[in-house]
């Protein structure tokens, strides 16, 4: 008890952190958990498979009327006490995220998704993104990282839904037409990072990279 | 029931074939239906993950036709595999199980599957590129979506038929004192399959209509540029498909139970909480779509809703797992291929299931959300779980429906196979995502760890492959032992009850 305690604490203290922390952090815990569950599941089910095999138990038809309703009570008790756990755990990043817009931030990000590229203003400083093939070179989009950013993300109004996908940084938000979804980015840890579309947006959709430099 | 005499090829007689109102028969039409587009769906399947296997575009999918085969593998699988699986299931065994002669509606039930064959053909040519989930405004402007509109609508309401002619079925023709709390775990399964089939399919066939609408008569349900939004379209179709989910999964854990019950020559353990946890499962499933659309709009209070009812859609599936294994306690477990690919349902069902509480953790979901981790995801669920179960299913009642036994050795060498490439391939997609490979890619060569990503393209196209190896086998088994196969009496399991439907004598009513 002690040990989801402090798990808890530290998780909601750390709120203020970038996304990808966050995501480390709770995407560690739940896939401990899992394989810890899925151990204690196999161990089980192997055991009983190979106990009450067939050919090591006498009587071919066994019919035996076990029922425990203290047993289904514990698990169904423990299985819930789990899932509001995780539920709780979730609270304090969802709301971080969320509240993006009402945060002050240093530098406006413009983000606008066309078919089939990236249309970003960085403060005022405008960028078409896309990757030359023949050349390999992108347009760098640079962040500083002493800065907080806030993205406004959107998409071409005409156009289709596309998704701001920056795995490394831990976020990804839809680019609806008509509709601004906010992204509040400080604490930056300087290196490149990919930038993808995550919404099918039609033939061209596995060709949107961009790449943000934070210096 | 055991009078019903071995079919015969009654097929080969049209009018028998056409006019047919037998539940078997037609139970047997809609798996083989759900096969023919299983080989098809399977087979685009694997031109994906062909494309997949070198990082760039080696020209063997272009990037347009790459969009309509993700497209038709989706739609297919879903609304012409999986569901008319169930529907098939129902209508072989609802009648058996229950002690009635035939569904309510005999004739309406013939009506429903051949309803199935223009809708399943306008889906197969429309090859729209826009995804299953078809959201506009891409899917307002995309040529031959009509099609699928107009396809799909025709599958939605055949599902309606046959979930009202359940319903009736179920509540109507019980044999005299077989009460509902006796009913088996099989047919609570199909009911609350029909009630979810029943509420939700009117949902996707109104939104469908308004995209039809939109798109031919410029009704501006879903258009920015009219004052709508598109995110309207992705709420009403995500609550009719995340109930659907449950209506692919609801009978394969009907299936399971029964098999798990039979092989084990054993009782389900907490028959009554598994009922109740299907119960919830069915409530719960109408109350969970928004977590699909967390990066839409992350406003958070509803996020903390969505979440919060996934989150507690997880403790009924944890309780049918538990109940599912201790079933085998004090049991006396008899390995054949039924209960071996049950066992692999169970275990496809526990992989999906932590990645599904993975995704839904809002924090993760924003990482995960569209790449390939929820792809393995909910293949890990509907095929490795679903599907194992429909074929473990199908090996069940092939005895009474073809009269003859298949090869139980190959039935070992499919089931090995297949439950080693199912996790091989869906395990390398969750890898994938955790990645950061989005969902939909013909080429991943602009993603800086490309290098990585071919590695475990590699991998999971290399156990699709042999999923069809698995496909290959069992097909073949099936196929020939249906023609050929040594003939078997009512006794094809060395088990006290071999057959799916109960035994009918009056103190087995309860099992």
């Amino acid at each position: 008890m002690g040990f989801l305690i402090s798990m808890t604490i530290k998780n909601v203290s750390g709120a203020q952190d970038p996304y990808y922390r966050t995501f480390q952090y709770l995407f560690d815990l739940q896939l401990w958990i899992s394989i810890f569950l899925l151990v204690a599941l196999l161990i089980t089910s192997f055991y009983l498979m190979i106990k009450y095999r067939a050919s090591n138990t006498e009587s071919k038809h066994v019919k035996n009327k076990f029922h425990s309703s203290n047993l289904e009570i514990l698990w169904t008790v423990l299985a819930t006490i789990l899932a509001l756990w995780l539920f709780f755990l979730t609270i304090g990043p969802v709301t971080t995220f969320a509240k993006a817009n009402n945060k002050h931030a240093d530098v406006i990000v413009k983000v606008r998704g066309y078919q089939f590229y990236w249309n970003i203003t960085v403060g005022d400083q405008p960028w078409v993104t896309g990757v030359n093939f023949t050349t390999g070179a992108y347009n760098k989009i640079v962040f500083d990282h002493t800065k907080t950013y806030l993205l406004e993300i959107t998409a071409d109004v005409a156009g289709v839904i596309h998704s701001f996908y920056v795995p490394k940084l831990g976020f990804k938000a839809d680019a609806v037409p008509g509709h601004t979804n906010y992204v509040y980015l400080s604490n930056l840890v300087p290196g490149v990072y990919d930038v993808t579309c995550a919404e099918f947006c039609g033939a061209g959709h596995y060709n949107m990279p961009a790449r943000i430099t934070v210096i | 029931m055991a009078t019903l005499k071995r079919p015969s090829y009654w097929f080969m007689d049209y009018r028998k074939l056409f006019g047919t109102i037998d539940h078997k028969q037609i139970g047997m039409l809609y798996m083989v239906f759900a096969a023919v587009n299983l080989t098809v769906a399977g087979y685009y399947a694997l031109l994906i993950r062909t494309e997949l296997f070198n990082v760039g575009l080696d020209g063997f999918i272009s990037p347009a036709n790459y969009g309509s085969i993700f497209t038709m593998h989706g739609t297919a699988m879903i609304f012409l595999v999986i569901m008319p699986m169930g529907a098939g299931f129902g209508n072989y065994l609802i009648p058996l199980m229950i002690g009635a002669k035939d569904l309510y509606w005999p004739r309406w039930n013939n009506i429903a599957f051949w309803m199935l064959i223009p809708g399943a053909s306008f889906v197969w040519m429309s090859e729209a590129p826009i995804g299953w989930t078809a959201y506009p405004p891409l899917s307002t402007t995309v040529d031959s979506t009509n099609l699928w509109i107009i396809g799909l609508i025709i599958v939605g309401t055949s599902s309606i038929i046959g979930a009202i002619n359940f319903f009736l079925t179920i509540f109507n023709l019980r044999k005299p004192g077989l009460g509902m709390m006796d009913l088996d775990l099989f047919s609570w399964a199909i009911l609350f399959t029909s009630f979810i089939q029943l509420f939700a399919t009117p949902i996707i066939t109104t939104a469908l209509v308004m995209l039809l609408f939109e798109r031919i008569a410029g009704a501006p349900f879903f258009t920015i540029t009219y004052g709508s939004s598109s995110l309207l379209w992705q709420h009403i179709f995500w609550s009719y498909s995340h109930p659907a989910v449950y209506i692919m999964i609801l009978p394969a854990m009907g299936i399971i139970s029964v098999i798990i019950g039979r092989f084990s020559q054993n009782h389900i353990f907490g028959k009554s909480s598994m009922i109740y946890s299907m119960g919830a499962i069915t409530l719960l499933g109408f109350m969970v779509w928004g977590h699909h659309n967390f990066t839409a709009s992350p406003n958070a209070v509803p996020n903390w809703f969505f979440t919060f009812t996934t989150f507690l859609i997880a403790i009924p599936s944890g309780i049918k797992t538990f109940n599912w294994i201790l079933t085998m306690y004090k049991g006396s477990i008899h390995f054949e291929p039924p209960l071996l690919f049950a066992l692999s349902f169970i275990l496809g069902f526990i992989l999906g299931g932590f990645s599904g509480v993975i995704i839904n953790t809002i924090p993760l979901d924003y990482y995960f959300h569209d790449t390939y981790f929820v792809v393995g995801h909910f293949h890990f669920i509907i095929i490795g779980g679903g599907l194992s179960a429909i074929i473990g299913g199908i090996y069940f009642i092939f005895p009474d429906a073809t009269g003859r036994m298949y090869n139980k050795k190959a039935a070992y060498v499919h089931w090995a196979i297949w439950t080693v490439a199912f996790i091989v391939t869906f395990g390398g997609m969750n890898v994938l995502g955790y990645l950061n490979q989005p969902r939909r890619y013909v080429d991943y060569s602009v993603l800086s760890n490309y290098a990585e990503l071919e590695f475990w393209h590699r991998v999971t196209t290399i156990g699709a492959y042999l999923q069809a190896l698995a496909f290959l086998i069992g097909f073949s088994n099936l196929f020939y032992s249906a023609i050929k196969g040594p003939k078997v009496g009512d006794k094809p399991y060395s088990i006290e009850n071999p057959q799916f439907w109960p035994l009918e004598t009056k103190e087995e009513s309860s099992q």
